[in-house]
């Protein structure tokens, strides 16, 4: 994945790096976990008028808690060619997501390859894209899958109708089957709001594992110039778990400049709710962008 | 000769002097938003008269002189707020009779010039007007449809701070694109969803020249997007 990171800088790609950096504290009940969190992101970008378009991407976390030891952190990658031929786009995708085992996770490493292919009509998409992916930790699996989706414009509403199918192979033994029907819809109203909700099933082929319904909302408004809300909603349900989190960000730019670029002060509330344990967040920050 | 020239000159003036009155007294006399601009009659006649030796719809500046006192501007700065609106008029009146020489003697002309004006007055820079404008003319696209991409990428630019080759490279894909116009005043909303995944203002402008410029529309923009948010 890195050699293939390198070839694609050295093909002439140019991106925009993200710099975050935030004070915050977790209250659950009477305890207080105040940390920092450091965060990277970039990314960069050929888009060929002729040859393919080429993607890079790596984003980083890493949060420590000032009190006690506790830390947790993540890090992906992920490369991506594409082609248009005519209208049909044709994918390649290399992706390479882990996180860092601690105390309280267990980490893992997946790295993922999806050949996805979206064919194009004035009114309608429809995209299908099989997939393969090995965790090799002691906890991990090899999988392979299908997901296809169709999408679709209704005024300022854009539908997902979509369904993906997976096989996965834990090397704990056995063999896992997991059935995703799913929608995504978006509001793409004509003033600067956005709300995309999606929603999915996971059916599972072992007895072990119970079905769960995953839903997912972002809504994001610009009410001034300098000003982006943003509020991100995920949730699980499923027979005997739930988890549902919530996160509002304020960020202000601090100078209106051209194009991409320059400081921002993001302002952060959180709520999570595992299993009847609500907690609650708080974050001051510092985002620079260049 | 030159006692028959004055007089011409001042009959002409006369014309127009009671050409421009006649919309403008009759918004004073039916409105009830007028009453508080009395004491300005002289420079919105005056004003009106401007508009008509450039030859800009005396229609348009009526509509902005009833849009101003209805949302009650001070008098003071709706004085100055038609003169630079009567200022992008001539200017927009100048570029595309400069591109579409044939348009001033459509119907469609007043329209034309509101909408080059509102892309004016929503922070388009002149340089780029032209540059869009004559851009994608000479493509054969309808100088109306060109007008509207103007008006939608100054209101993404508006939130979105676009750089001046951003916001022209935009404006002439979308102008040229396949894309309803009905559904340009969508692309703000677009860019946003694309903020809230962290993609920088280059990159949205980058893949969406690049779908549009490729034969798709929203629909495949909207594809494009959240396969690149972080």
């Amino acid at each position: 994945m890195a050699g293939l990171a390198l070839l694609a800088i050295a093909q002439g790609l140019h991106g925009e790096t993200t710099l975050d950096f935030s004070v915050g504290t977790t209250v659950s009940g009477t305890d207080y976990s105040p940390s920092c969190v450091w965060g990277m992101s970039t990314d960069a970008q050929r888009i060929g008028d002729l040859g393919p378009s080429l993607f890079f991407d790596a984003n980083a976390a890493f949060s420590r808690n000032i009190l006690d030891a506790g830390y947790s952190g993540s890090a992906d990658m992920a490369l991506s060619a594409h082609k248009l031929l005519g209208r049909t786009d044709l994918g390649l995708k290399l992706e390479a997501v882990g996180v860092l085992p601690s105390p309280s996770v267990a980490g893992s490493a997946v790295a993922a390859l999806s050949l996805p292919v979206t064919l194009n009509g004035s009114a309608l998409s429809f995209s299908i894209a099989p997939m393969l992916s090995v965790d090799p930790l002691d906890s991990g699996y090899e999988s392979a899958g299908l997901e296809s989706v169709v999408s679709f414009m209704a005024g300022d509403f854009v539908l997902k109708p979509g369904v993906g199918f997976s096989v996965i192979h834990p090397w704990s033994g056995g063999l896992e089957y997991t059935l995703k029907p799913g929608m995504e819809i978006s509001w793409y109203p004509s003033f600067p709001l956005s709300i995309a909700m999606s929603g999915e099933y996971r059916a599972s082929g072992n007895a072990l594992m119970e079905g769960s319904w995953g839903l997912d909302c972002v809504a994001v408004a610009a009410p001034a110039p300098r000003i982006l809300l943003t509020l991100k909603a995920n949730a699980f349900f499923a027979q005997t778990s739930k988890a549902v989190t919530l996160l509002l960000e304020s960020a202000f730019s601090m100078a209106k400049v051209e194009s991409n670029g320059g400081w921002s002060v993001p302002v952060q509330a959180g709520y999570v709710i595992v299993d009847d344990q609500q907690s609650f967040s708080v974050g001051l920050g510092l985002r620079y962008a260049f | 000769m030159k006692r028959r020239l004055t007089l011409s000159l001042l009959l002409c003036a006369l014309v127009l002097g009671a050409a421009t009155a006649e919309p403008l007294s009759a918004w004073f006399a039916t409105s009830a938003a007028a009453r508080a601009y009395e004491p300005i009659r002289g420079e919105l006649s005056s004003i009106l008269a401007d508009a008509g030796e450039r030859g800009v719809p005396l229609e348009l500046m009526m509509t902005r002189i009833a849009e101003g006192a209805e949302k009650r501007v001070a008098p003071g700065k709706l004085i100055l707020a038609l003169r630079k609106d009567l200022d992008n008029y001539t200017l927009v009146k100048s570029m595309i009779s400069g591109t579409s020489p044939g348009t001033a003697l459509t119907k469609e002309w007043p329209d034309l010039l509101a909408r080059g004006g509102m892309a004016l007055r929503s922070g388009m820079d002149a340089a780029t007007f032209e540059n869009v404008l004559l851009t994608s003319t000479a493509k054969a696209v309808d100088t109306r449809r060109v007008m509207d991409a103007l008006i939608t990428v100054a209101a993404v630019d508006s939130r979105m701070p676009l750089g001046g080759e951003g916001k022209r490279a935009l404006a002439v894909s979308l102008a040229c694109s396949t894309e309803k116009e009905a559904r340009f005043s969508l692309l703000s909303s677009l860019f946003l969803r694309g903020k809230s995944g962290k993609l920088g203002t280059r990159d949205l402008v980058a893949i969406t020249v690049s779908t549009l410029d490729s034969g798709g529309g929203f629909l495949q923009l909207e594809n494009e997007i959240p396969r690149r948010l972080k």
